[in-house]
């Protein structure tokens, strides 16, 4: 049974060491690492009666040794008195040990501290003084075994151990490190010397033992290619991965000031574009990787797969809320595809996370299959690591206003360009056309931006955790509490409470893991009902109380605006409450055969109140208040079982892993709302309401899928991946609901090569790497090639009940394809200082899923099909990590990344007879331009025009349309600058985006001159023939019977005039962090301690003319400016 | 392997989402194919301002001259100025698509209730009827605002995406055969007392109405005096006219859902108190009326705010949401009859009976009877028209439409703008977004794209 083993080593002898090698383990259960080199020689103590831990604590900390022993022995210890000045350490340690039971050994710059013989326990489970016993055994075989493990004892599994010869030049033999991190070498001179080499730790040279006993590695640099990356179902150092994997550390997400996981990710991912919706807090983020995928975005998910510790979220990054308020709308299919509503990754703490991993092309993404179609993030929380329990505590308090806006006219420049409207039209003013201008208080000004959205928000946040454990067991807790107000008038607040705990342990016999990570998020939020950014446009000399000092409804007999100041009556409540739990066991069938299984669980649930209150209303009108209460609950579950197996054959290493997945998602709405109330205070009552109804829905997903992964390595040089799955999914009709897909990986680490190494010994890594492969999708809603009729919420006719048709259907839709090509190539120079990393992609689509675009004529305008076309993203990623200073008081890091991304309809077969024949041409971007093309305004008339193509007097979308661009970003990236000198640190990070965007032109909220207030830019009007502006005439007129070459609304909707220029340049975040030396901190007992201030979206420079680039929205609170200030200690 | 790919269809199979019942139960039950008949009307109700809901009364009653907005009405001048562009989405969102929407309920419903094998043939035929009659008012309105549009008859997209726009006659001619049916299949009776859904009155009234556009006179006259004569109705006061409970109405839509129980036209018209109303009645209609008119006092309110009246339309009299319902939007009434048959019997002329038929209202309103010696035709039809314009003033269109058909409407817009009005904008244009989808659908001559 043990046949696939026993070809490398005799497996009797194996199972021997393997005991020994436990049992040498078990000494090493506590371990303090050394710091770094030079420390002096000799030592000077001076200790009375004190423990033998704080004694060795003390040893290790002037020589530089790490000391490994069992935490039990110190039960066993006397105090230690002892008086040295300038001594050795051999006789430093014969005095600390004189009276102990204990002795100690020196190997490797390591003290090992051992029972004495004499103490030792005699049964059979003799955790101790077995290394005569092993030594005796290993004398018995001319050969060479030995074990590597890391500074905590874990194997090193797959470390290179090579024979150098007695001039210490390689020799052929070598082998690598099995699953526990053993080796075993035959035939070895004794004159030879062994070279035991591990990626990303330090490479060492030991004289040839019999037995080599542990061979400590200790970790190299902070090189960031040695970093372990979290590949979703197995972990690959990033020097060997051959997918595309990219990633931000708890290092970076820690410095910005922001609530949301997803806000941290702005410009740090090559290939991965965020866009906030709003400012609101708590409100969502677009994430798009490497590209648009979805033809039709506003209702099939392009989004890509958000894994938190393993478990898929239960409601990926869509949104929460059932109902409409300051978050927005809570649907992907607003005009501007910025989906609104809350974020369910906002109940995550951004503290508590260790790494967000970004899968990009078909060989990182192929073990998430179809799920992975357009990407996986998976996001870890922190772990504990294990040794001295750390208690750790972080408070920060900060302020935030809206970052850009624009500034909007005064009463007199609002009430000049009134005026000069009427004159323009030739119009007289009557009460009725004007009552601004002749019922309403002229001399009456409100800044409604000041007082809309001019306040400034207040955040304040504290975290408190505990970690620690041991070698077989590590833990971290932590809880979060975190409140954020906002810039709107009132009382308006966000709260969040989280709480992260994760837990590992193995068993001693290295059989077993586990691992549990749970994590719970509870959110708080009174926010009002509609975003008050909508309402800036109000007249500027609206009156707002009247002279009774109560809100004002009308002027004059004329409202027109609803009174902003009434919504503050009005109350948008939602929590959420977000579990996510996943616990992870491996079991050691056979030395090589891990069997494991992940078992991961989320639900969100979230509960939304909204009530408009009778004194929010006109009382003009017949008034009552109506409430609304939502609940919703989305439950994910996934087991996954999993196998692998691992295969060290010299120096071929195989790597076998099969595995299925088994998901299941459910979710449930319910929404009540009650109206005709009486009295506001019973608006938390349903009973309270004279009418109460009713609606529910739910919806459920299952996916399933196997899998397999084949992985070689030869050499740490040439590596090779093969994946293969099959994928099943509910949301395709009998007999479509499965289909294969597969992806191959393949990179040459040339550096590896001697003859590289010597000719370019400043070449310190080079790695080309690429990978092809197919995946599929089905991001699509439920239930679409169902046949079904609807319930609608409040439809009864003639008091009974009525059903609808719900949709259009197709059951023939089928799973699409995608074909993703990758290459790349990563260069490491001058010792890994400088890392170059580019990719080069091109993903084709074809049989996308999509809600096709259909005609209203057949009565629903979509149905869900397979798209004829074939999409096309490919791009250049470029990405830089620079330490330009590594001095011993002086660091400078840099890093940056460029994105050169390109969409493009390959095909699209009889586009021209198609619903899409004005929203596509072939061989351009989905996110194009083809519109009108925009002439700004005509000198002659003052009104907006465009290019007549054909000349023919009449603008024809057929004839007339021109490719006037796209809206893709053409660049986009970040850079950041890391200083640090002593024990200050000063981090900026800018995150920059060359695009076109929705222009202010756009947003204008009528024509200027009507009854709305504009953004100042408007007084660049014309006002004579021969005028050049970039904003027509004041007109009061709705329409204007214009037509032609002038349309009422060219500038915003049918010419490229709507788009402006959008690129950004942004201090994201700036942070400086001082760490308070150590003096200091011994006297308040704390470890550590460090203050800090940082900015978030400091500045952003933009030739935009509306208010922010990001959301390009006039009428949406724009993403906020924050300053927080805190400290985090560390006891 | 194997066993894992045996077990792999139950891994995927899902259970029906709590809101949505397969199409076919709902096929195979009387109650819940009528359910779907009642989603139906619901469907023609659901939104304010959607053409059966007070939207065709609105726009035309702008276009017509019969009303004017108050304030800047970004969305409704354009129909007052009749400058109504492709864009409008009041056109697109409003009209175009709930009608399109309606349609297409219609159509489905003849499909499946015909296809199922459980339903009573009774319960067939009536569906079929009440959807064949929703389907033509549809299509009677869309075709008299738009021209020539697409005649989706299937439930099948991709022939419904992609259609061409079919003329007027064959429009009409698709109306008059199925009006015919439906009128066959509908009983005498309504399924319920509250006239909240369609009979074989109903069937023949729009039977009645689309033979009077066409100048089919004799076959107008023979709808008309079947729902005159044999259904029953009787005119009521003016001030009853548009209570639910009257005797004179036909077929009324009545509110969806619990909210909104008032009328599409009484949210639209009422304002609240102290506050400037949105649209008010022009001169020109207030002028056709006698003074003495009963329909004057009871069908207008005079609103006086700031030294300023305004006149608003008072047929419906409730603007907010109550909890009975005594007041439903009216489609055909008995009066709407009597004018027909009274057109078509000038046309015929028979005067003496047309002259009956028209005092029949000119009596109710309190208005001196005509007395039909001494009249000529043209007289005759001014009267006719007169009596259209005044009877149903602000109701379903019926004076943009009137206007059109006699040919007054370029006389009236010469009249009241003179520079601006071209004969192109009798029609409304087809909606932009809708031509984005369908790029067979030509736009109406004299809009641009």
């Amino acid at each position: 049974m043990h046949k696939t083993f026993t070809g490398a080593i005799p497996h009797a002898l194996l199972f021997k060491v393997i005991m020994i090698k436990t049992l040498v383990l078990l000494l090493l259960i506590l371990c303090w690492e050394a710091r770094a080199d030079v420390h002096a020689q000799h030592l000077t103590l001076s200790h009375r009666h004190t423990g033998l831990g704080d004694v060795l604590q003390d040893v290790r900390e002037q020589s530089g040794y790490s000391v490994f022993y069992d935490a039990n022995y110190l039960k066993m210890a006397r105090p230690v008195t002892v008086e040295l000045a300038d001594a050795t350490l051999e006789q430093s340690l014969a005095a600390i040990f004189a009276d102990q039971p204990f002795t100690y050994s020196i190997e490797n710059r390591v003290i090992v501290i051992t029972p004495k013989p004499a103490k030792r326990p005699g049964d059979g489970s003799g955790q101790i003084g077995h290394v005569n016993e092993e030594a005796n055994l290993v004398l018995a075989y001319p050969t060479v075994t030995g074990r590597v493990t890391d500074s905590l004892g874990r194997p090193l599994a797959g470390a290179s151990v090579r024979v150098l010869n007695a001039e210490g030049k390689r020799t052929m033999l070598q082998t690598k490190t099995d699953h526990d991190g053993y080796f075993e070498l035959k035939h070895v001179p004794d004159d030879a010397q062994l070279e035991i080499t591990y990626i990303g730790y330090v490479s060492q040279i030991v004289g040839v033992r019999p037995h080599q006993g542990t061979i400590i590695l200790a970790i190299s640099s902070s090189s960031i290619l040695e970093v372990e990356v979290n590949a979703g179902y197995y972990t690959v150092k990033d020097r060997l991965r051959t997918g595309n994997i990219g990633s931000i550390s708890s290092k970076d997400i820690e410095r910005q000031p922001v609530t949301n996981p997803l806000a941290t990710l702005h410009g740090r991912v090559p290939g991965l574009v965020i866009t906030q919706s709003s400012g609101v807090p708590g409100s969502s983020f677009r994430v798009e990787l490497r590209g648009r995928t979805a033809i039709d975005r506003e209702i099939t998910d392009d989004q890509p797969l958000f894994v938190i510790d393993g478990v898929p979220a239960a409601q990926n990054n869509g949104y929460l809320n059932q109902y409409t308020s300051a978050l927005g709308y809570p649907t992907n299919s607003t005009t501007a595809t910025i989906p609104g509503g809350l974020s369910p990754l906002n109940s995550l703490n951004p503290q508590d996370i260790e790494r967000i991993e970004v899968l990009k092309d078909a060989d990182a993404t192929a073990i998430y299959g179809s799920r992975g179609a357009n990407g996986v993030i998976l996001i870890t929380t922190k772990k504990g690591s294990g040794g001295r329990t750390d208690v750790f505590v972080n408070m920060s308090t900060g302020w935030s206003r809206a970052s850009r806006t624009v500034d909007m006219m005064n009463t007199q420049q609002y009430l000049a360009m009134r005026r000069e409207a009427f004159a323009n039209d030739n119009v007289t003013m009557t009460p009725d056309n004007s009552f601004d201008l002749l019922v309403w208080d002229t001399t009456r000004y409100t800044d409604f931006k000041k007082l809309l959205i001019g306040g400034t928000a207040h955040t304040s946040s504290i975290q408190a955790g505990i970690s620690g454990g041991n070698s077989l067991t590590q833990f971290r807790v932590s809880g979060a509490y975190q409140g954020e107000t906002t810039v709107f008038p009132g009382d308006w607040v966000a709260k969040r409470l989280t709480t992260d705990a994760n837990i590992q342990h193995r068993s001693i016999d290295e059989r077993l893991h586990m691992a549990l990570a749970v994590n719970y998020g509870s959110s708080n939020s009174d926010l009002p009902t509609d975003d008050y950014a909508s309402a800036i446009n109000i007249t500027p000399n609206m009156q707002l109380w009247n002279e009774d000092g109560e809100l004002s409804w009308e002027e004059g007999g004329y409202s027109y605006y609803s009174n902003p100041l009434a919504g503050l009556k009005n109350v948008y409540t939602v929590g959420t409450d977000n579990l996510n739990a996943n616990l992870q066991l491996r079991y050691r069938v056979f030395p090589g055969v891990d069997l494991r299984s992940s078992f991961g669980y989320n639900t969100i649930r979230t509960d939304e109140h909204k009530t408009y209150a009778i004194g929010s209303q006109n009382p003009a009108y017949e008034r009552e208040g109506s409430a609304y209460f939502a609940s919703n609950r989305f439950n994910s579950w996934i087991w996954e079982p999993q196998a692998d197996y691992r295969k060290v054959l010299g120096a071929h290493d195989i790597q076998l892993l099969v595995g299925g997945s088994i998901q299941q998602q459910e979710s449930y709405a319910s929404s009540i709302s009650g109206s005709g109330y009486s009295n506001d205070l019973l608006l938390n009552s349903l009973a309270g309401a004279a009418v109460v109804s009713a609606t529910n829905g739910s919806s459920a997903y299952k996916y399933a899928a196997i899998y397999g992964r084949v992985s070689y390595n030869l050499e740490d040089t040439y590596l090779l991946t093969l994946s293969g799955r099959r994928d099943g999914s509910s949301r395709f009709g009998p007999g479509k609901q499965y289909a294969n897909f597969g992806a191959v990986g393949v990179a040459w680490i040339f550096t590896q090569e001697r003859l590289l190494q010597e000719k370019l010994p400043w070449l310190s890594f080079g790695k080309v790497r690429g990978s092809y492969g197919t995946t599929g999708n089905d991001k699509i809603a439920n239930y679409q090639y169902l046949d079904t009729y609807e319930t609608v919420l409040n439809t009864s006719y003639q008091d009974s009940m009525t059903v609808r048709p719900h949709k259009l259907f197709n059951p023939d839709y089928r799973w699409e394809s995608t074909r993703k090509l990758e290459v790349a190539m990563d260069l490491g120079f001058f010792a890994d200082r400088i890392l170059l990393s580019t990719a080069w992609f091109r993903n084709v689509s074809s049989n996308q899923l999509i809600n096709y675009n259909l005609a209203l004529t057949t009565g629903f305008g979509s149905v869900v099909s397979n798209f004829p076309a074939k999409v096309a993203n490919s791009g250049l990623e470029v990405s830089l990590v620079a330490d330009i200073i590594r001095h011993e008081s002086w660091e400078w890091t840099m890093s940056a990344n460029i994105t050169v991304p390109r969409n493009q309809l390959l095909s699209f077969p009889n586009l021209d007879n198609s619903s899409y024949y004005l929203s596509y041409r072939e061989g351009h971007p989905l996110n194009l331009i083809y519109l009108y093309r925009y002439l700004g305004v005509d000198p002659e008339n003052g009104y907006y025009h465009a290019e007549d193509l054909n000349g023919d007097g009449r603008l024809t979308s057929r004839e007339d349309r021109q490719v006037l661009g796209h809206l893709d970003p053409t660049y986009y990236g970040g850079i950041q600058n890391t200083f640090s000198y002593k024990s200050w640190e000063l981090t900026f990070f800018f995150d920059y985006r060359k695009q076109l965007g929705t222009g202010w032109l756009a947003w204008q909220f009528s024509r200027p001159g009507g009854l709305a207030n504009m953004p100042v830019t408007v007084m660049d009007r014309w006002q004579q023939p021969g005028d050049v502006t970039s904003v027509m005439r004041y007109t009061q007129r709705t329409s204007d019977g214009l037509s032609s070459l002038y349309l009422r609304d060219l500038a915003n909707t049918a010419s490229g005039g709507k788009y402006e220029d959008a690129s950004f340049f942004r201090l994201k975040n700036a942070t400086i962090a001082y760490t308070v030396s150590d003096d200091i901190l011994k006297r308040i007992g704390a470890r550590s301690t460090r203050f800090y201030l940082q900015t978030q979206n400091m500045f952003t420079i933009s030739g935009y003319k509306g208010a922010h680039p990001e959301v390009q929205s006039l009428r949406r609170l724009s993403p906020m400016r924050t300053l927080v200030i805190g400290a985090q200690i560390n006891f | 392997m194997l066993s894992f790919a045996i077990g792999c269809s139950q891994l995927v199979e899902v259970e029906m989402p709590a809101d949505q019942l397969i199409t076919s139960s709902i096929y195979a039950d009387d109650v819940t194919a009528i359910a779907a008949l009642r989603g139906l009307y619901a469907s023609t109700m659901s939104s304010t301002r959607a053409i059966s809901n007070a939207g065709v009364s609105l726009m035309c009653g702008l276009s017509a001259g019969e009303l004017k907005t108050v304030r800047p009405n970004a969305d409704y001048d354009p129909f007052m100025e009749n400058e109504v562009l492709p864009e409008s989405y009041v056109i697109s969102t409003l009209t175009w698509a709930p009608a399109y929407k309606t349609i297409y309920q219609a159509n489905d419903l003849i499909e499946k209730s015909q296809q199922s094998h459980s339903l009573k043939p009774g319960t067939v035929r009536q569906i079929t009827g009440e959807a064949l009659l929703v389907r033509s008012l549809n299509f009677f309105y869309l075709t008299n605002l738009f021209g020539a549009v697409p005649l989706t008859l299937t439930t099948d997209y991709r022939t419904n995406t992609a259609l061409q726009r079919s003329n007027t006659q064959d429009i009409y001619d698709q109306i008059e055969r199925d009006l015919l049916v439906a009128a066959d299949l509908l009983p005498a009776e309504y399924p319920s007392p509250d006239r909240m859904r369609a009979n074989r009155w109903a069937a023949k009234s729009l039977l009645a109405r689309l033979y009077l556009y066409q100048g089919k006179w004799q076959e107008a006259i023979g709808q008309a005096s079947a729902v005159i004569e044999d259904g029953g109705y009787k005119l009521e006061l003016t001030g009853r006219t548009f209570l639910s409970e009257s005797k004179e109405t036909i077929l009324q839509f009545g509110a969806v859902g619990q909210y909104n129980l008032s009328t599409g036209a009484g949210q639209t018209f009422i304002p609240g108190f102290d506050v400037v109303p949105n649209y008010q009645v022009s001169s020109r209609l207030l002028s056709a009326y006698q003074s003495t008119d009963k329909r004057l006092q009871d069908w207008f309110l005079t609103l006086s705010l700031n030294g300023q009246n305004y006149s608003i339309p008072f047929k419906y009299k409730l603007n907010t949401s109550s909890g009975s319902r005594p007041e439903a939007n009216i489609v055909f009434r008995l009066a709407e009859l009597y004018l027909i048959r009274a057109e078509a019997y000038i046309q015929q002329s028979q005067i003496a009976e047309a002259v009956h038929d028209l005092n029949q209202l000119r009596g109710r309103a309190d208005i001196s009877l005509l007395d039909a010696s001494g009249l000529t035709t043209e007289q005759l039809l001014e009267a006719v028209s007169l009596e259209r314009q005044r009877e149903l003033c602000i109701e379903w269109g019926h004076r943009w439409f009137d206007l059109k058909r006699m040919g007054l409407l370029d006389a009236q817009m010469n009249n009241i703008a003179p520079e601006t009005w071209k004969p192109e904008k009798a029609l409304y244009p087809i909606p932009s977004a809708e031509r984005l989808s369908n790029p067979f659908l030509t736009q109406n001559p004299g809009y641009d794209d």
